[in-house]
């Protein structure tokens, strides 16, 4: 029964972490870029739900989808306003830009919605089963359900549509992508638009689970390992890397102490990065010198 | 069909072209030879719209197109098989081919593109759902210029089809490069192999230190003293 309960709670919070690296990775690939800032779009996009709900008194669901055009719209601002300009400068620039756009939206949101946590309401309304001893929380089914059909949606979208190939081609090859008729930055801004509603979303399932408050965002260190373990190139991957650290995760809080529990995820990380740097689903890269 | 007049281009401070002047007949193959580094591949990058350049213009059935950037070039029927090839090496034969067709709609017109690239080249139509990364050399270049087709260009631009490629299969890539061209469309294949470019070609121009040196027939080109010394090896 231990092992079922841990699967229970570790499955849910990796497939939380898996949605935050999905979007990192989205952007990676697509954009060479590392986006130090993303754990922050979610925690904004959370904040908006929140602010438009209590503030402005929208209903709920409403508040959720304006929330989610308004991330993919922000996602597009960022593209278009900064990291698109900047996209000849030295790959650190950009990555410090991303760093900087974080840090903005968390000292942002500090300064204008207080460092206190705001409560967030749940989606459904929270109601514990208990299938023959296992204890299942109807906010873990919503995430896992929730996680499986954008992960199903995706797949789709990159195996089967046009556009999703076109986005594929582009981030193996952009010189070949363009002399196909593909234009790169259209597929730079899709990305970036792409991966901000993945974490509006994200940020729908996340923020009734943990606190909401300007430091949210770091949640996303979380979603860095999962990429990580799942090979930081690997949209696959970085899904199965989440369920492998939420399930490390779980498993460790069970048998050692809740304590220690990112001590032992961050040591499987460096245990990965040591012996199989390539990750679980990655490739090995062989540079040519 | 093509028209380069008097183009420079370079990167950063660097000027690569100088005064560059040159032009493709409908229907012909025409061939821009030179050693390496003389500056053949940043003409031909500057031509298919992945470099801008810094003065003169392409004008390509009479539009002006030097402002074009790639991905806008392609529709205007120019197709460019560049010289990294610039395959998408983790995607099949098959779905390298179909992003070429990506500028088209006509489900049926594409079918019927798909057919033709693989009745010029057997080999790609045997292995289509394999996946390019596993390709020879000579195999990816045919798949390459199959990609290229796929846009159902009108000129077909070739960087070095014959790098790195075994001799035996360079030739029967140049057969191919004929036949492409009977069925109607015109080539502008930038080499350094002279003696096999001269071959296919109807028209070359020489390049040295991004000028054009010498230019002339063919066959004129392949009795010059002096490119018979430097390029020809005889």
């Amino acid at each position: 029964m231990d092992i079922l309960q841990i699967v229970a709670n570790g499955v849910p919070a990796g497939m939380m972490y898996g949605l935050v690296a999905l979007g990192i990775v989205l952007i990676h690939n697509g954009t060479n870029v590392v986006h130090f800032g993303y754990g922050e779009q979610i925690t904004l996009s959370a904040y908006i739900v929140v602010v438009l709900q209590v503030i402005f008194h929208v209903p709920f669901w409403l508040a959720c989808l304006v929330s989610i055009v308004l991330s993919a719209l922000f996602g597009l601002a960022i593209y278009l306003g900064i990291l698109g300009p900047l996209r000849r400068t030295p790959l650190i620039v950009q990555i410090i830009a991303t760093l900087a756009i974080g840090l903005g939206i968390r000292e942002g949101l500090r300064a204008f919605m207080g460092p206190d946590p705001w409560p967030f309401p749940a989606i459904v309304a929270n109601k514990v089963y208990d299938v023959h001893g296992v204890f299942i929380t109807t906010a873990n089914i919503v995430v896992v359900t929730v996680s499986i059909a954008i992960a199903a949606l995706l797949f789709l979208f990159f195996r089967l549509s046009r556009y999703g190939h076109a986005i594929l081609a582009a981030c193996e090859s952009p010189r070949g992508a363009s002399i196909v008729g593909i234009s790169v930055k259209q597929v730079s801004a899709a990305i970036w638009v792409l991966a901000s509603v993945l974490a509006a979303v994200a940020a729908l399932l996340m923020a009734p689970v943990l606190t909401l408050s300007p430091d949210m965002g770091l949640i996303a260190i979380k979603g860095f390992c999962a990429a990580i373990l799942g090979g930081f190139v690997s949209l696959p991957g970085a899904i199965v890397g989440g369920v492998l650290l939420g399930l490390i995760e779980t498993a460790a809080g069970y048998y050692i102490s809740t304590a220690t529990k990112d001590m032992v995820a961050y040591g499987a990380l460096i245990a990965m990065v040591i012996f199989m740097p390539q990750g679980l689903l990655g490739k090995r890269q062989i540079k040519k010198v | 069909m093509l028209e380069v007049e008097h183009l420079n281009a370079g990167y950063g401070l660097v000027q690569v072209l100088n005064d560059v002047t040159l032009s493709v007949p409908e229907g012909a193959i025409v061939t821009l030879l030179g050693a390496n580094g003389a500056g053949k591949t940043t003409a031909l990058n500057t031509i298919a719209g992945l470099m801008r350049p810094w003065s003169g213009q392409v004008t390509f059935r009479n539009r002006r197109c030097d402002a074009l950037p790639a991905h806008r070039i392609v529709r205007q029927g120019l197709s460019l098989v560049a010289e990294q090839r610039e395959l998408f090496l983790s995607m099949t034969i098959l779905e390298n081919l179909m992003l070429g067709a990506y500028t088209r709609n006509d489900q049926k017109e594409i079918r019927e593109s798909l057919e033709l690239v693989f009745e010029i080249f057997p080999r790609l139509a045997e292995r289509k759902a394999q996946v390019a990364r596993t390709l020879s050399g000579g195999e990816q270049q045919m798949l390459a210029i199959g990609r290229g087709l796929m846009a159902k260009p009108s000129l077909l631009l070739l960087d070095e089809p014959s790098l790195g490629i075994a001799p035996l299969v360079v030739l029967e890539i140049f057969d191919q490069i004929r036949k492409i061209n009977r069925l109607g469309v015109s080539v502008f294949v930038v080499e350094q192999n002279a003696k096999i470019a001269l071959e296919v070609a109807s028209y070359g121009y020489v390049m040295e230190n991004g000028r054009i040196t010498v230019e002339g027939a063919a066959d004129v080109l392949r009795s010059n003293p002096k490119i018979q010394e430097a390029y020809l090896g005889i």
